[in-house]
């Protein structure tokens, strides 16, 4: 059933899993539960790194790799790419105030009323597709498809922490302030990063995120951000 | 404890780096010389994970305000030791122990980039994430050292632990080393399996710089099929020179740039320290210890350990071959 995942050496001391057409957040989790359940994979690898179409596998450096790589393309048969029924997903809701700098430029440029704009992006469900950037900032799939807009041509110096932005099929939140790209819907107090916790990033791969705009009634407790 | 008076081109506190959190896009960082940075470990007794100082291309000058014992390693900068009433040259790749109050000075490298200075015990900051590497691209763990800081070593505290050297072995093992003149009498375990390594590996990142192009090996990726032809072929033809913008983020390196069908848009994918990226303009972007987790351009190659090494000691303008391995 997984004749389509394949497996390629990535330098010496990593594997490249292609997913195709699946979801690379459930492949990794797979992977990962099979890599825990083989002693001998399971002291040799440090990493199972989701991106967008890929898994990257990274043995701990000193390793020895020899026979890793054909370890690894053992795996993929047994790889479930349904989601685990056994784990419902981690929920985040987040408070936005909607009042970035881009809100009313992209409702013109789409011809909507700001109303409308916040309610695409608000009333759709989330899920953390990968990390990357910087420390705790996520990707998260499920955008409207209308919103699907491309980055700014020039990057701003500076966007605060907290904002909450999108880019090309992607909504983010900026962990921390840094120059970036992408489109500034509003901003969340939330802290998406931080290093007191024993799982620093409040959204990792796999975590399904809810935005709220700022004075919506909450909706229930299942549904509260767990950090 | 020293105080840090000329920080120089950059100085950073790096150790080996934090690990597992890649997926959380928290990068590797850790010391760009890691075979250099063992070494300066290894020269002073230290644990592998004991974090050292690695200063780009010189200047560091810093006083000590008890007796300290060091050891500098990587790119060879000539270093000075001075106190009230005198000045020497302070060997390189050795222990070396000064006084309270003195001052060392490290000079401009005469080839490489990058010095390392380990402190015996380590230097004493708290860890991030397991490490006290400082990351250039996220600003984890300590920040550069500035002017005026005092960097508290462990050695402050602590009294080392010492073991007697085996003086009759270690001239056996390692006078026919590069950079060892005299081994002195210290208390480290001088013929220690980990230093022999240690100075083994380390005699390799420096041995090219100054004679010949370097070649670096790499792997080709999943993605190199999209250069048109064969990407081994196509590379052993080109001469690489490494950009100004280099950074521990990523050594660009241009050159006549690769035939390549450009994909339109590209997905994120996972990367590591080592991924040559090409973007659109032909350039190539070999990511260092403080790359991105993730990398919106293909990434056709991965360097291998040993040309990363190699890389974090080559200057802007050297040029270099790509070469890939089997």
């Amino acid at each position: 059933m997984n004749a389509r995942l394949s497996v390629a050496r990535y330098g010496d001391h990593a594997w490249l899993i292609k997913a195709d057409n699946y979801r690379a957040v459930t492949l990794a989790e797979s992977i990962r539960r099979l890599i825990a359940d083989n002693a001998s994979l399971n002291t040799t690898i440090d990493e199972v790194v989701p991106g967008a179409r890929t898994v990257l596998v990274i043995a701990k450096p000193g390793t020895t790799t020899a026979n890793l790589g054909g370890a690894i393309a053992d795996l993929l048969p047994e790889v479930d790419l349904d989601d685990n029924p056994e784990t419902s997903p981690r929920m985040v809701r987040l408070e936005v105030t909607y009042d970035g700098a881009d809100l009313h430029p992209i409702a013109t440029e789409l011809g909507l009323s700001t109303e409308a704009l916040i309610r695409m992006h608000s009333e759709s469900i989330y899920e953390v597709a990968f990390c990357g950037f910087a420390p705790g900032f996520a990707y998260l799939t499920g955008l409207n498809p209308r919103l699907h807009l491309p980055r700014l041509n020039t990057p701003r110096p500076q966007v605060p922490a907290g904002s909450v932005a999108i880019a090309d099929s992607y909504s983010s939140v900026y962990p921390q302030a840094s120059p970036g790209g992408w489109r500034l819907l509003g901003h969340t107090n939330a802290t998406l990063f931080d290093l007191d916790k024993s799982e620093p990033a409040l959204l990792r791969p796999g975590t399904q995120v809810r935005f709220t705009p700022t004075g919506t009634p909450i909706g229930l407790p299942e549904d509260l951000a767990q950090a | 404890m020293i105080t840090i008076e000329s920080s120089g081109g950059l100085t950073l506190i790096q150790d080996r780096g934090r690990h597992s959190f890649r997926q959380l896009g928290v990068g590797w960082s850790g010391a760009f010389d890691q075979p250099a940075a063992s070494l300066a470990n290894s020269l002073v007794a230290n644990d592998a994970d004991a974090a050292v100082l690695e200063v780009l291309l010189g200047g560091l000058r810093f006083v000590a305000h008890t007796t300290i014992t060091l050891a500098i390693t990587g790119a060879p900068s000539g270093a000075t030791v001075s106190s009230e009433d005198s000045i020497r040259e302070m060997p390189f790749s050795q222990r070396v122990e000064i006084p309270s109050g003195a001052k060392v000075e490290l000079g401009v490298p005469t080839v490489g980039m990058r010095t390392y200075v380990a402190f015996a015990g380590g230097i004493d900051v708290e860890q991030v994430l397991g490490s006290r590497s400082s990351d250039t691209l996220s600003n984890l763990g300590p920040r550069p050292l500035g002017v005026g800081q005092v960097l508290s070593l462990k050695s402050d505290s602590a009294k080392l632990r010492t073991t007697p050297p085996p003086a009759s072995r270690q001239s056996d093992r390692l006078t026919d080393l590069p950079d060892i003149n005299s081994l002195g009498s210290g208390t480290t375990d001088l013929a220690s399996p980990d230093l022999v390594a240690a100075l083994a590996a380390s005699a390799t990142s420096l041995s090219q710089s100054d004679s010949g192009t370097p070649t670096l090996a790499a792997s080709s990726s999943p993605h190199a099929e999209l250069v048109n032809g064969n990407l081994a072929e196509l590379l052993t033809k080109r001469l690489w020179t490494v950009g100004d913008r280099s950074s521990r983020i990523g050594v660009r390196l241009s050159g006549d740039p690769l035939p390549i069908d450009y994909p339109s848009s590209w997905e994120s994918e996972p990367t590591l320290p080592g991924s040559i990226q090409i973007a659109p303009n032909g350039e190539l972007i070999i990511f260092g210890p403080d790359g991105p987790t993730t990398g919106g351009y293909p990434v056709i190659a991965v360097a291998s350990a040993e040309a990363l090494v190699r890389l974090s000691q080559l200057r802007p303008g050297s040029q270099l071959r790509l070469q890939i391995s089997a």
